[in-house]
């Protein structure tokens, strides 16, 4: 084999490889995408706007807990102390942390960032963005759990995210969660 | 006694060390550090501008690369802005912003630095590395229109590399970074295409979309009479190849023929590592030289031809 032909099939084989390998990789860690979703919503006075609810199948959690990710906006004029709570039919054991503020946060934005502390968000701004990662163990039965983030004082409702637990079964037969 | 011998065997081997470096790679360094602080977290002080301490959602650009491209031209995002910036960039001076800014590839070629050299693997020179990215960027775009949009946020190396390095500092980052497929990505990305990679940017050479972008601009650009890109003069250049090896994209080669270097700009990213090897200073960063100027160059000296 020349030289010439050698370079060409080393170019084909890439070309196909870097292809092959972002389809490969999908199919592979499809299964795994279902142990954490990607949930968006809004926080309004009126109790919320769900944007994208979450839905998991039992049984499909890689090491045996779930993720979800909630992003949002605290739309005006919600400001103050914002407690994060996860309800639901049975007792779970869950962590819930917020991505905000940054580690060195920078507070030339208009105004200082918020703090987390003990499921609370403190001193929220209107307009301000939340991140929230919750981390769960997997249920041992099928059941609409929620994600509610209310007033710390008053206990006004912002935000309550749906995070439905399905029978595998059931599941297969309605949309995959967003990620 | 020995104590001061060693401080003195110590302090001067470092101050050697630093004046026998390239100041160009010792700018790099600077500039690739203030890209991390800028741009990743802990800090990243111009994202905060914006309400948020990452490259995900309002700063993704590799969303922008796969579908929301057109959605997002019509209401433009500080992600859409900071790309078109980042290709004006690599237009205009070529890959700058890839190997000066990016704070990606900085943090895995920073973190590179910290595995010894033999365990390190040469992926440029063992595949044609621009061919494989162009086929992991067609099936990037391809596979969230046909339904499998896996790849888009799961298997990201944006934003896995980046809140990785972020975890370090700050506890609570942690949490959100070990699902199942952001810890694979982390390890695929910034572990084997990344510290274990010869440069610490496999990933950048193999599997990064922006960069697929970024290095067709780069070509492409490269024909207009003002872009600068890195170029070799051919007037000075003997064809010796101290640069070729010196290159961890392996962009350089040398013309058996006519002896001369010549540097493959779609696989080049302006490391200017080629540039510090080169004794006749041949290899630097300048604008095409017009037809008439290269035919006068031997006579004059002056506005050498490149190629």
């Amino acid at each position: 084999m020349d030289a010439k032909t050698k370079r060409y099939l080393v170019s084909g084989a890439s070309l196909i490889g870097g292809f092959v390998l972002v389809a490969v990789v999908t199919f592979v860690i499809r299964p795994m995408q279902k142990d954490s979703a990607h949930l968006m919503g809004t926080l309004t006075t009126k109790g919320g706007v769900v944007i994208h609810a979450g839905e998991f199948e039992l049984g499909r959690s890689l090491f045996g807990w779930y993720t979800v990710n909630l992003t949002g906006k605290a739309a005006p004029p919600i400001q103050g102390d914002i407690h994060v709570e996860f309800q639901g039919p049975a007792e779970i054991n869950h962590v819930v942390n917020s991505r905000f503020p940054p580690g060195l946060p920078i507070s030339n934005r208009g105004h200082p960032w918020y703090q987390f502390s003990d499921g609370t968000l403190r001193g929220v701004k209107p307009g301000d963005p939340v991140a929230i990662n919750l981390r769960m163990q997997a249920p041992e039965e099928a059941g609409e759990y929620k994600l509610v983030l209310k007033n710390a004082k008053t206990q006004q409702v912002y935000l309550s995210m749906p995070i439905t637990f399905k029978e595998a079964a059931r599941a297969a037969a309605s949309e995959e969660p967003c990620h | 006694m020995w104590a001061e011998n060693l401080e003195e065997t110590v302090t001067k081997s470092v101050v050697s060390k630093i004046k026998n470096s390239d100041r160009r790679q010792w700018l790099r360094y600077g500039t690739m550090s203030l890209g991390i602080l800028a741009l990743a977290p802990p800090v990243g002080f111009f994202v905060q501008q914006f309400g948020t301490t990452s490259l995900c959602g309002t700063f993704c650009m590799r969303h922008l690369v796969s579908s929301s491209f057109f959605t997002t031209l019509a209401a433009p995002t500080p992600a859409m802005t900071l790309f078109l910036l980042w290709l004006g960039i690599t237009l205009l001076f070529g890959r700058w912003a890839c190997s000066h800014l990016c704070p990606i590839g900085g943090l895995t070629e920073f973190g590179s630095k910290l595995v010894p050299g033999r365990f390190r693997i040469d992926f440029a020179r063992r595949l044609d590395a621009p061919l494989f990215r162009f086929g992991f960027l067609a099936a990037y775009v391809a596979l969230p229109i046909m339904g499998a949009a896996a790849i888009s946020c799961s298997f990201c190396n944006f934003s896995s590399i980046s809140e990785g390095f972020g975890s370090i500092f700050v506890e609570r980052t942690r949490a959100g970074l070990l699902t199942g497929t952001r810890l694979l990505s982390l390890l695929f990305f910034g572990g084997f295409l990344g510290v274990m990679a010869l440069d610490g940017r496999g990933h950048c050479h193999l599997v990064c979309p922006v960069g697929a972008i970024d290095s067709i601009v780069n070509w492409a650009g490269s024909r207009l009479p003002f872009a600068f890109r890195e170029r070799v003069r051919a007037t000075r250049c003997t064809g010796c190849g101290n640069c070729a090896p010196s290159c961890p994209a392996a962009a350089i080669t040398v013309d058996q023929e006519t002896h001369k270097s010549s540097i493959d700009l779609v696989r080049c990213y302006q490391c200017r590592r080629c540039e510090g090897k080169c004794a006749r200073g041949a290899i630097g960063i300048t604008r095409p030289v017009p037809a008439l100027k290269t035919l006068r160059a031997p006579q004059t000296g002056e506005g050498e031809p490149s190629c």
